[in-house]
């Protein structure tokens, strides 16, 4: 069977001219045109390229002194279409039309046949098609039926297809770009096929689900030549420590399946001597600190041998599902025992409506909430229906849709009864007990003497249970499969981690897939989508929060576990001015994608930081500190350092020739923070991380006499500039070098350049494939 | 910067003679003498409880609606509700008793700013007004902000908000000195309210950093010295500033990348120019001495923070265009520890000398016509229930009132204060009903069309501003054409 497409082609003839822009342009020809030195202007046009279908090859023009095998072009039809790259912007005369750009979708192809294109509807006459693209086998077009027939190469991509032809007697051409996709009827997470689970899609989910991870180049190329299926299951695991996905570091060892109220004790733990945490650093780690679980969170989510996924979770669901706001006077034993509890029941592989039901049970849910004032006495309700409404709404997405009078006045007002005698507090300084200071219990108990009685009707069911515990416990399997919370929940899952432009087949996809578990399993819903065509898809946009960019960057940036535990890269975290687990919508969750992306004030932060405090991304050096952490000084008052260097070379790897190539490190560098496949990696990011590699900006690499000139594309590809840019993108760097001036030269360069990546706007959202 | 390197720039001196700025103004303190109409929006998030900050003179004639309100709040002071000595007592001490409009009720002592532009005329309280059908905070915010009752949540960021149309509409800017930009502030993208448009919106969050780092090469160059060449700075800045406007010049504006090059633009032009005006301009000392006296308190900074920020803004309105403000003051969902909570917020935003107070005074003294030409706009997404909580709070509602303040607002009372129908156990909207709160009587976008008719001095502008039918609501017995001293 073949699948037939009706397609409108669009033509608008323009006789007179078409603009240009400066790079390459496709464009059809209406009249005939010789090319030659007098006809094509070399200040205008630099090369011209056109396919020949009938010898199956191309011809080329330019006016570059080159050798080539390809035949020259010496005139050009009405009819025919070319690839012409113009040095500026300029009114090309002769051309029958512009580039047609809205992209062409046939997302149900079948991968058994060819496409067929039907154009026999269009008061057109079909004269040719012609495709440059190598993702087609074959093309053909049947002139007199009017279509056009398409053999893709592989099952999914695009193709850009020339076609030409006659209406009202006027040759037009016109560019129209295909996509394709296999045919598919399911209406849950389809696993996405083995030729797009390459290198770019493992890195895509690891930067979108770990912070971009600790896994190694080679590590991220097995899991690239798995099944994705296989490959996701050792990608992302809730366990403490994932070997794979973040190595240890066999020098800087970390404590091994330890929660975050053991760690604490242990960094802050002045007698140890097995982990190198800096002397004056410990205070501020210990359980009895106010900030000890957010600096162990912060200082963990950058070590190797800690699992990044657990921790982006972590964050995830404390900071924006399940947000506990530490700025709502919350004391540290509660906030570790809650992430620490949320965290272990997901490890465990609870069910997802019991893992929400150890949240809500949380002393610090109730602290942050007031309901363990709540009590039920003498026929008597007293307390707040905070959480009873945010408990339905925010943990299971419920908002009373289903009737609006029913939730208000049924739901709520008896879920704040269940909420009662559920028992917890603040204790004064004790000497012996918390170092001395103050505290609040870390779990609450639940009492039946001032709980509600009597069964309790919510979502017209009975439901029973003799103290807070066995009723939240209760309800919570009763909510999850509320329409509401089953259509919700889901989307505010893959919305908040994953892909900010959920259309409506995304969302139906999304919720059949929840759906469709019979036990709500939060791993394995993350799991499925990671692989899933919806989170390879083009349409997927991700805009990344400040403290999601900041801790990948960190992250990317970030060598060892020396530079952690010496918190050398700590300043990198908060630099936006957001701080994890103080929440800038309270209950409600932190700062989003979006109000990152759109915020003046966020890329102030970060251009500034970039310019006037590059140094946020050198560590080049570390100073000596004693034991209070005041820098130590010479005779001469000079700050003295120890030999610590940041160690390059130990990621970035060299060419065949053994030396490190300014282009391939620059690329190398584009991977590892942008990971784009290159597309945004055109001549201008080309020539300015070029330059910087090579010690300079652009201005001032290409002209010391005119630095602060603004260098235009079609500058930057004449001649001259050309020579000089390829001159430096093949300069040799220091990475490895033994002289230590010159390693830290450039290991400088390289910090420029990241201080540069982290400003580009590609750095601010993650899209799909 | 020197003045001489910063009037090279072509870019900006364009931009100045575009806005009708005489690039000599920039410096020397030089203040704006007149300003057009001008509406400041607070946003007070979470529901505030204005019953708590006027309420009814008690009385024991249980009867009365002084005594039902005590009754059933007390707890919330503390009070056992059958304690009428000590009620009164409370009463009498952090209470000021005032008649407007021929309606006496009290009025917290510690808003003694706010009662004394009462008794000015200066002020109008409109009663009973609401928006949200919904008790959900995000919803109701987005309901209150965009003026589109038919806002979703999932519709959320991406929704424009009246006040950035309002904006718009006068081909002016929106001043946006919250943390987050509000929809409030987002302009409607061609005339559709549910996309956002941030081209309206400058975001100041820190009014005396906005501008990009720039490193001065040319005077490094004259100076001799070799910086320019060898530090962080200059190479950085000058790399990120070429990178930016050449590839800003090949985008295009339906790129997805287009909003932050927008960023990029506003912050160097309009950075530049703002930090050269207020390099003269010294902040009204009563804004540290605020930041001093909360300086633990992190929503009281914040709020201060923008305060301080609209007063520069105001210095700096002819350069920024400045017809809304949008400010926001959270912490106002007072469930628990009400008395407190809620007295520290009305205390600084309405007391003698604290946020208000400082702000007008100053504007008065050095930019009277700035301040004869605001009416600030006071309100939050939904009131409170109208008895305590049993927590020593209140808990979700549905009606509230709204405060305008300004030279241009006929003060007074709008809509019955205390409405003798939440006395009627018949009534759906009484103390005795199981989710008893406020009824809203009249619409928000009523009263915001009202606002936009009369900044765009254009009694038809709301037609086009707000959705069809969602501003005829209004509460009977209630005349807002009178709402503003120089009307339309």
């Amino acid at each position: 069977m073949r699948f037939f497409i009706l397609v409108f082609l669009l033509f608008v003839s323009l006789h007179a001219s078409v603009m240009l822009k400066s790079g390459w342009n496709m464009v059809g020809i209406n009249s005939h045109l010789d090319i030659n030195a007098s006809t094509i202007s070399s200040t205008d046009i630099k090369i011209i390229w056109q396919y020949d279908n009938d010898l199956k090859n191309w011809k080329l023009y330019t006016n570059l002194n080159v050798d080539t095998n390809y035949s020259t072009i010496t005139q050009l039809e009405g009819g025919d279409a070319v690839w012409i790259l113009a040095n500026r912007d300029f009114a090309f005369n002769n051309s029958a039309s512009s580039i047609m750009t809205t992209p062409l979708s046939i997302d149900s192809y079948d991968i058994l046949n060819s496409i067929v294109i039907d154009v026999s509807d269009t008061s057109l006459d079909l004269l040719s098609v012609a495709s440059t693209d190598t993702s087609l086998a074959a093309i053909t077009s049947d002139k007199t039926n009017g279509t056009i027939t398409l053999t893709p190469n592989n099952k999914y991509g695009s193709a850009k297809l020339i076609v030409t032809a006659l209406k009202a007697g006027v040759v037009e051409s016109r560019i129209i770009t295909l996509n394709f996709s296999p045919a598919t009827s399911a209406t849950v997470f389809t696993p996405v096929s083995d030729l797009l689970w390459d290198n770019l899609a493992v890195r895509k989910v690891l930067n979108t689900f770990a912070f971009g991870g600790f896994a190694t180049d080679t590590q991220i190329q097995t899991w690239a030549d798995m099944s994705p299926q296989d490959a996701i299951k050792e990608m992302l695991t809730f366990d403490k420590q994932n070997s794979l996905l973040s190595p240890a570091d066999s020098n800087y060892s970390v404590p091994q399946n330890k929660s975050f109220k053991e760690l604490q004790d242990i960094f802050g733990n002045y007698n140890d001597t097995t982990y190198p945490i800096l002397a004056y650093h410990r205070e501020y780690l210990r359980y009895s600190s106010w900030s000890g679980f957010q600096t162990a969170w912060k200082l963990t989510s950058n070590m190797r041998g800690f699992n990044p996924f657990r921790a982006k979770i972590g964050f995830w669901e404390t900071n924006y599902h399940l947000a506990l706001n530490k700025l709502n006077a919350l004391y540290n034993h509660p906030y570790t025992q809650y992430y620490d509890d949320i965290m272990q029941s997901l490890e465990d592989g609870k069910n997802y409506e019991d893992v929400l039901s150890v949240a809500s049970l949380s002393a610090g849910i109730a602290y942050q909430y007031g309901h363990n004032k709540n009590r039920y006495e003498n026929g008597t309700f007293y307390g707040n229906e905070d959480f009873a409404r945010e408990y339905h709404q925010i943990f299971f997405r419920i908002f009373g849709d289903y009737d609006p009078d029913y939730h208000e006045k049924i739901t709520i007002k008896n879920t704040a009864k269940a909420l009662t005698d559920m028992n917890g507090g603040w204790h004064d300084a004790t000497v012996g007990i918390n170092d001395g200071v103050a505290y609040e219990d870390a779990v609450l108990t639940f009492g039946t003497t001032k709980h509600y009685p009597s069964d309790l009707e919510i979502y017209s069911t009975q439901i029973a249970g003799t103290n807070a515990k066995e009723r939240i416990e209760a309800l919570s399997k009763i909510a999850i499969n509320q329409t509401e919370s089953l259509n919700n929940l889901p989307l505010f899952i893959i919305r908040s981690l994953a892909d900010d432009n959920l259309d409506a087949s995304k969302i139906s996809i999304i919720q059949n897939s929840w759906k469709a578990m019979p036990n709500k399993n939060l791993l394995s819903f993350l799991q499925e989508y990671a692989v899933s065509t919806l989170f390879h898809s083009s349409s997927r946009v991700k805009y990344r929060t400040s403290i999601d960019r900041n801790i990948f960057l960190t992250n990317q940036f970030t060598l060892d576990n020396y530079e952690s535990y010496h918190e050398l890269n700590n300043q990198l975290l908060p630099k936006d001015g957001f701080e994890p687990f103080e929440l800038l919508h309270d209950v409600f969750g932190h700062q989003s994608g979006k109000e990152a992306f759109y915020s003046p004030d966020v890329f102030y932060q970060v251009y500034n930081n970039a310019t006037y405090k590059t140094w946020l991304f050198k560590y080049a050096y570390e100073e000596q500190r004693d034991s209070s952490g005041n820098v130590l000084k010479d005779t001469q008052n000079n700050s003295l350092y120890t030999d610590w260097i940041k160690h390059w070379e130990s990621v970035i790897p060299k060419d065949t020739n053994g030396h490190y190539v300014v282009k391939d490190v620059a690329s190398w560098l584009w991977k590892r923070f942008i990971n784009d496949n290159e597309r945004n990696f055109g001549t201008l990011e080309k020539a300015h991380i070029y330059a910087l590699l090579n010690g300079k900006d652009l201005g001032y690499f290409l002209n010391p006499d005119d630095p602060e000139h603004i260098y235009t594309i079609s500058e930057l590809e004449s001649f001259d500039n050309s020579q000089k840019i390829n001159d430096a993108s093949v300069a040799f760097m220091n990475i490895d070098s033994s002289d230590r001036a010159l390693k830290l030269e450039a290991n400088h360069n390289i910090s420029r350049v990241i201080a540069f990546l982290s400003t580009l706007p590609y750095i601010f959202v993650e899209e799909g494939r | 910067m020197q003045r001489r390197t910063f009037l090279k720039h072509s870019a900006l001196l364009s931009l100045m003679l575009a806005l009708g700025i005489d690039p000599q103004e920039l410096e020397g303190a030089t203040l704006p003498s007149t300003f057009d109409k001008t509406v400041v929006n607070i946003f007070l998030n979470g529901g505030p409880d204005f019953r708590h900050l006027i309420v009814p003179i008690f009385s024991t004639d249980t009867s009365s609606y002084g005594y039902t309100y005590w009754l059933n709040r007390a707890s919330i002071f503390g009070i056992s509700p059958t304690d009428t000595t000590a009620i009164q007592n409370y009463f009498t001490s952090n209470y000021d008793t005032l008649t407007l409009s021929n309606q006496s009720f009290g009025i917290l002592k510690t808003a003694a700013w706010l009662k004394q532009e009462l008794q000015s005329g200066n002020v109008a309280i409109i009663n009973n007004v609401g928006g949200s059908t919904s008790r959900n905070h995000v919803l109701s915010q987005m309901v209150a902000q965009t003026a589109n009752p038919q806002v979703t949540q999932m519709q959320g960021y991406s929704h424009s908000g009246w006040g950035g149309r309002v904006a718009q509409s006068l081909g002016a800017n929106v001043i946006s000195l919250s943390r987050v930009i509000l929809p409030f502030a987002k302009g409607a993208k061609n005339g559709d309210i549910y996309t956002a448009d941030h081209t309206s919106i400058i975001n100041v969050n820190d009014s005396r950093n906005v501008g990009l780092y720039h490193f001065d090469t040319a005077t490094s160059i004259a100076n001799g010295s070799s910086e320019w060449q060898w530090s962080d700075k200059a190479v950085m800045s000058r790399a990120l500033k070429s990178y930016y406007a050449t590839k800003r010049a090949t985008l295009s504006t339906d790129s997805l990348y287009a909003p932050i090059f927008e960023n990029e633009k506003k912050l160097r032009e309009f950075g530049e120019l703002i930090n050269t005006r207020l390099s003269g301009i010294t902040s009204p000392q009563a804004f540290s001495d605020l930041l001093n006296t909360y300086q633990n308190d992190s929503s009281e900074l914040d709020f201060i923070r923008q305060i301080s920020g609209l007063y520069d803004m105001y210095a700096c309105s002819d350069l920024v265009n400045m017809r809304v403000a949008s400010l926001d003051y959270l912490g106002w969902d007072s469930h628990k520890f009400q008395a407190d909570s809620l007295g520290k917020k009305f205390e600084l935003l309405f007391g003698a000398n604290k946020a208000l107070q400082s702000l007008t005074d100053s504007l008065k003294a050095n930019m009277t016509s700035g301040y004869n030409s605001t009416v600030f706009a006071i309100y939050g997404e939904f009131g409170r229930q109208l008895k305590a909580n049993g927590g020593g709070g209140t808990d979700h509602g549905k009606g509230n009132s709204v405060i305008l303040i300004g030279n241009q607002v006929e003060g007074g009372i709008y809509g019955e204060l205390f409405p003798q129908s939440e006395l009627d156990s018949t009534n759906e909207h009484s103390y005795t009903t199981i989710s008893s709160d406020i009824e809203p009587r009249t619409a928000m976008n009523t009263l915001f069309a009202q606002i936009a008719n009369w900044i765009s001095s254009n009694s038809q502008s709301a037609q086009t501003l707000f959705p069809a039918g969602s501003f005829s609501e209004l509460e009977s017995g209630v005349d807002f054409s009178m709402l503003f001293k120089v009307n339309v």
